[in-house]
């Protein structure tokens, strides 16, 4: 029985639970010196976390329990996510096999599928990563044009990806692909799951405004993907990407998203805009709201009440407060915190863009929402 | 307390929803016989029960569904009297409205022969006979000269997430009017609801709204921080309303039109109730 309402003490029990439980399974040198780590280090502690989460039963919280999971509610999932950003914690490589292919394959996924590909995303010896962008198919997420053509036993897969996260890392991709070149929109796209360790896979990074290289462009030539991974019927797809984003456009990742704007708008309040003091407490109401609207939504959802329209609104809520934020910050010309607000503002530059633009939310809701036929 | 309202909450909601929607005519003015409809049928005394089970979050359901109809009965604080004080069946049916300080002065936010103006303890509020002039379309609160006393503490504090709610109901009310006027408002030869900066304006309304909804439930839930919750809705229902002036374009910006009835009591309200800097 998972638990449905804030105000539960069994929730308030979870929580100190979960607070424990991070502050003691941190990895030691992520908690002691995380400002300057080497790349290699990093790594090395996000995979000490993947192991970490598993072994103490928090990688499938959401999870139904036959599938290895706990088989919790977005209460908990939800207290989890604040209390693990609350105290820093590394972001997990296994985070997209967790959150994004894992209920996929669960929710629409053959039972051959779950069998071999679940227990290996909750202990995160297998790395996933999601392919669904391209160059011509950013917002237009349908107009995917790489194409899987029909061989003996399988797929040839060939085209381009991009905005792909942990790419370099990753042993599988979960991936939209056009499968027919007759068939109306929406209905001729495939769901596919693809080993990404073969020949004709070529994984090129990509440096960003902001000096990093999170995401890279993936090229496909004649890559094979076996008839048993597809993901649901041939050319539906695209209705099987819709359940991917409904998941990535939830309430546990506007969680930590307010974890990182708490971080920046404290410190905005003790340090650097001291000039400003109304533009940073006007901030702080925001970020309030932006706690309060998680709570309520995911509420809601435990209480099945129509939640639908809060993904777009937190998505939209969150990256502006935080380029607010940042904006904020860099403005202050504050000396000692310069270097932090140009990366920081740099960075929230992408976060109206990724997940769906958004424009694309403000669509969202005008569309599905307030149903406004264009 | 959650964020989630119960049964109660609903099923009230949709019958006074139900019973104010019946009534014909402007909404913006008082409407006795609208009100002795809801009295009659008991809706002003259902919290005065606890058996009834109604709790402050179900009073801001119905009080969402009320600002859709602006100053038109007392629906919203005789609930909340009724959960405050120990009144009688006949004083809940005639109305009661709580005093309220603006400044230095006392104010209701509703009028209407009959109804009584309580302070904190639940007394009648002893003022010169009030005056239904007062209660003008600009200024839609009613001054009560002469008063002295208030509502405060607790009742203050529900009273301002009661009162949000309703500032929320208006921002509903504006937005379907204004969806309305953008399927119908033909420019260019082609209805405006294609063009994708009135889409992203009415997108933006309802984020406002959707926020503001927060604000009140989150206000009736932090007591400390409630008059600042109350600004902050208020100010996110605005927010809400302007847009739904801009996508009227000249026409919203006409009496006729009576986006203002909405804005004007928003206003007031914030003046009254919201955190001042």
């Amino acid at each position: 029985m998972s638990i449905t309402r804030f105000d539960e003490p069994a929730a308030a029990e979870f929580r100190a639970d979960v607070a424990t439980w991070v502050r003691d399974a941190l990895p030691k040198k992520w908690q002691t010196s995380r400002a300057s780590l080497t790349p290699d280090e990093v790594q090395q502690a996000q995979r000490e976390w993947d192991a970490a989460l598993h072994t103490a039963g928090y990688a499938g919280l959401s999870w139904p329990s036959e599938y290895g999971g706990r088989g919790f509610g977005p209460i908990e999932e939800l207290i989890y996510y604040e209390e693990s950003s609350r105290a820093n914690a590394p972001d997990g490589f296994g985070r997209i096999g967790r959150v994004l292919a894992g209920p996929t394959i669960i929710a629409a996924g053959t039972e051959a599928q779950k069998a071999k590909y679940l227990p290996r995303i909750l202990d995160a010896s297998e790395i996933w990563c999601q392919g669904f962008s391209e160059p011509g198919a950013g917002s237009d997420l349908a107009s995917v044009t790489t194409t899987a053509k029909k061989v003996d036993g399988g797929y040839l897969v060939n085209g381009q990806k991009i905005w792909t996260s942990f790419a370099q890392y990753s042993k599988r991709c979960l991936m939209l692909v056009k499968t027919s070149s007759d068939l109306p929109r929406h209905h001729n796209l495939s769901f596919l799951l693809l080993d990404m360790e073969q020949e004709g896979v070529d994984v090129r990074p990509i440096r960003q405004i902001n000096g990093e290289e999170e995401f890279s462009e993936v090229f496909f030539t004649d890559v094979f993907v076996a008839d048993e991974d597809l993901v649901g019927e041939e050319h539906e797809g695209w209705r099987v990407a819709m359940t991917v984003l409904s998941n990535e456009r939830g309430t546990t990742e506007a969680a930590t998203r307010l974890v990182e704007a708490t971080a920046q708008i404290d410190l905005l309040n003790r340090c650097c805009a001291s000039n400003s003091r109304l533009d940073a407490a006007r901030l702080d109401d925001r970020r309030e709201l932006l706690r309060w609207h998680i709570l309520r939504s995911t509420e809601e959802k435990a209480a099945e009440l129509d939640w639908f329209q809060a993904g777009s609104i937190l998505k939209v809520q969150w990256s502006e407060l935080i380029q607010d934020s940042t904006r904020l910050g860099l403005d202050s010309g504050c000396s000692v915190h310069r270097d932090y607000w140009r990366h920081h503002y740099l960075a929230s530059k992408a976060m109206s863009i990724y997940s769906g633009t958004n424009e694309i939310q403000r669509n969202i809701i005008t569309d599905r929402v307030l149903r406004v036929a264009r | 307390m959650s964020t989630v309202v119960e049964e109660v909450g609903t099923l009230v909601a949709e019958n006074v929803h139900e019973i104010l929607e019946s009534a014909a005519g402007s909404p913006a003015a008082p409407n006795a016989k609208i009100w002795s409809v809801l009295a009659e049928g008991g809706w002003g005394t259902i919290s005065a029960d606890p058996e009834n089970g109604m709790e402050l979050r179900d009073i801001l359901e119905v009080a969402r569904i009320s600002g859709r109809f602006p100053y038109s009965t007392p629906i919203v604080s005789t609930l909340l009297a009724g959960r405050w004080f120990e009144l009688d069946e006949e004083q809940l049916a005639a109305g009661v409205v709580p005093a309220l300080r603006r400044g230095t002065e006392i104010v209701a936010p509703y009028y209407s022969e009959g109804v009584m103006v309580v302070d904190g303890s639940g007394a009648p509020v002893e003022a010169a006979p009030l005056s239904v002039e007062s209660f003008s379309l600009l200024t839609p609160v009613a001054l009560l000269s002469g008063a002295t006393a208030e509502i405060h503490g607790s009742q203050l504090v529900e009273a301002r997430a009661a009162y949000v709610a309703v500032a929320v109901g208006c921002a509903d009310a504006v937005i379907e009017q204004s969806v309305a006027w953008a399927q119908t408002r033909e420019q260019f030869g082609q209805p405006i609801k294609g063009f994708q900066a009135v889409r992203h304006h009415l997108a933006d309304a309802h984020i406002a709204r959707e926020q503001a909804w927060t604000a009140a439930i989150a206000a009736a839930h932090e007591p400390e921080r409630s008059a600042r919750w109350a600004r902050q809705g208020f100010s996110l229902v605005r927010t809400a309303i302007e847009l739904g002036i801009q996508v009227h374009g000249g026409v919203g910006f006409t009496w006729e039109v009576g986006i203002q009835h909405f804005l004007n009591q928003v206003i007031e309200l914030d003046s009254i109730l919201g955190e001042t800097q």
